[in-house]
């Protein structure tokens, strides 16, 4: 757990459905690209993998 | 990572890719630190989108950006794992370096930032992002009057800071200045126009030797170095001598003539006296200055090295000579 995951409970109210992913390369917008069943997704709040 | 999805799968089961915002990591990578904006964290303001990576990471992360977009433009006449993302001369902590602000306001006249990909205002914190002289402001502990809708904050490196309230039917009589603001100039932009309550709507700018006078509302870079590294970079790169005027430049030293596509930069065709003495829409009136000078003259189309400096009222900036810092 990092900091970061101590905000979960209060944003995961927003109903979102949740995914467990690894960022791959960085995308423009400073997000990281990751893949979900084939499909593209674009997260906010990661880092890459290590190069 | 478990990283919550932006978008309901089902109705977005088409699209092409999703957002998602990390929420919980499971394994960190290499590169996570320390966050130095918790504001800007899970469900926190948008724009600050690194702000839990290591300060080298964050550099070596937008030069493969920068690297990846120039390879996807077809770029080929350098080699592209030449640009680097730098820190500006005596940028240590890659803080504090934002210039140019704009705050959201909420129903409730709290100032704050937008959401990532939301319209929801959310407070700024320490903001460490900011100039110094706008987060002495302490816009986030303000209530801002009825009717504003955002503020934009002015950080120039001459002169005092500047504060805008925008809102199309804020009344300016209903602005009262709170002491944090020290001396900074305030207006208000209405859908009528600008109303200044103190201050004449403009900043100004040092560049080298120069003063712009630029509008409080318009368009400047918005890092503190960013004017004067451009110009100090673009002019080493042409062989300007050390200590030349801005705006002054040399003919592009490379044997190639430059390419249709090369940007013309004028020779500042202004006078520094005309530059100090611009009238408050001088960022328009700059622009109309660069657009009415001279086209290239065709005599120096050979482009065989350096033209002395002062004496060419052109001269093409070619990208390889052009490093990006951040």
């Amino acid at each position: 757990m990092t900091p970061d995951a101590e905000h979960a409970p209060s944003s995961s109210a927003l109903g979102g459905r949740l995914l467990t992913l690894t960022a791959g390369p960085p995308a423009a917008g400073g997000t990281f690209v990751a893949r979900h069943e084939g499909r593209v997704v674009f997260i906010r709040g990661t880092t890459p993998e290590r190069p | 990572m478990t990283a919550r999805l932006l978008e309901d799968p089902q109705e977005r089961a088409s699209a092409r890719f999703w957002r998602a915002e990390a929420l919980d990591v499971l394994e960190a990578g290499p590169d996570r630190a320390p966050s130095v904006w918790e504001e800007a964290g899970i469900d926190g303001v948008g724009g600050a989108e690194w702000a839990h990576i290591a300060l080298p990471a964050q550099r070596r992360i937008a030069s493969e950006v920068m690297q990846e977009l120039l390879r996807r433009a077809g770029v080929s006449s350098f080699p592209i794992e030449q640009v680097q993302v730098e820190p500006a001369p005596h940028d240590a902590e890659g803080l504090a370096w934002r210039t140019r602000v704009r705050y959201a306001v909420d129903e409730e006249g709290r100032v704050g930032m937008r959401g990532w990909r939301s319209h929801e205002v959310r407070p700024v914190g320490d903001d460490p992002l900011s100039a110094q002289a706008i987060r002495d402001l302490r816009l986030g502990d303000w209530i801002a009057p009825e009717g504003t809708e955002a503020i934009d904050a002015v950080a120039p490196s001459a002169g005092p800071a500047s504060v805008v309230l925008i809102g199309r039917d804020l009344d300016p009589n209903s602005v009262e200045i709170p002491d944090s603001w020290g001396d900074a100039d305030v207006a208000v932009r209405t859908s009528r126009g600008l109303v200044t309550l103190r201050g004449d709507g403009t900043v100004h700018e040092r560049v080298g030797e120069r003063l712009f006078t630029v509008s409080a509302t318009g368009f400047w870079q918005s890092h503190r170095r960013a004017a004067d590294l451009l110009t100090e970079v673009v002019q080493a790169s042409l062989g300007a001598p050390a200590g030349a005027a801005p705006g002054t430049c040399t003919a592009e030293s490379g044997s190639s003539p430059p390419s249709p596509h090369s940007r013309w930069v004028p020779r500042a065709p202004w006078s520094r006296s005309r530059a100090t003495a611009a009238p408050p829409s001088s960022q328009r009136r700059t622009s109309r200055i660069c657009r009415r000078s001279p086209r290239p003259p065709r005599t120096s189309r050979t482009g065989s090295g350096h033209a002395a400096a002062g004496s060419t009222p052109w001269c093409s900036i070619r990208p390889a000579a052009v490093r990006v810092s951040s």
